[in-house]
């Protein structure tokens, strides 16, 4: 069996298929650099996930920090990402329960980081807080 | 008695022909890989050594043929003394 956590991630990565601009290069939780000829591109991986036990019922309520980092190069990197972010956070919104895993999605920050390199490099970090709830004894269901 | 320098002999070596505007001189270029933007990005630091003299006025955005390649400057140094400059090219 696959925990929600990991079906969660993997419905967001789902979900942002046919953003405008990455084709396919959108991976999970990619852990090597992205090079100028795979720009632009998106790397999608968990952040953090903390539990409260909300009611004298078995279960746990989670708060899963999903970072999508956009990877883009261009003269002004931050314009050059914003029509993929429009695109990546439309699809990310589009389904609040992610397929029925998550009890809701809420994004929480965005932020940039522009470096000089062989092209002008961005790295656009957006933060989403997805909501969902397991067993106590059970993180699949 | 004065010490005359010959710069060229640094460059002579390992130097390649560069090309900027009227200008065609010597240079070396080295390109290390480098990983950047907290491990997310890989990036080429493409660097030009040659004389100030012969290219020391360049300025960002600039244009520039390193061994037939093209480039573009991102920023020029001058080197300790001011003889030698050292620029950061991104490939065009």
């Amino acid at each position: 069996m696959t925990t929600k956590r990991e079906t969660i991630l993997a419905a967001v990565r789902t979900a942002l298929t046919g953003t405008t601009g990455v084709s396919t290069r959108i991976y999970r939780s990619r852990v090597e650099p992205i090079s100028r000829g795979e720009s632009p591109a998106i790397v999608v991986e968990p952040v953090s996930d903390s539990a409260d036990q909300n009611t004298s019922l078995p279960t746990l309520d989670w708060s899963l920090t999903v970072r999508v980092a956009i990877i883009v190069r261009g003269a002004i990197p931050d314009q050059v990402a914003d029509p993929i972010i429009e695109s990546a956070h439309a699809k990310i919104m589009a389904d609040l329960t992610l397929g029925g895993y998550a009890i809701d999605v809420q994004p929480i920050n965005v932020s940039f980081d522009l470096q000089e390199a062989d092209q002008p490099a961005g790295v656009i970090t957006m933060d989403y807080l997805v909501r969902y709830r397991t067993s106590v004894a059970d993180l699949t269901t | 008695m004065a010490f005359t320098e010959d710069l060229s002999i640094f460059l002579a070596d390992f130097g390649v022909s560069c090309t900027a505007g009227a200008v065609t001189a010597l240079g070396i270029l080295d390109m290390p890989g480098q990983v950047i933007s907290d491990g997310m990005v890989l990036t080429t630091d493409y660097t030009l050594t040659a004389k100030a003299s012969d290219f020391g006025s360049l300025i960002r955005n600039d244009a520039i043929t390193v061994d037939a390649v093209a480039y573009t400057v991102r920023e020029a140094l001058l080197l300790d003394d001011g003889r030698f400059v050292q620029i950061a090219l991104q490939k065009t």
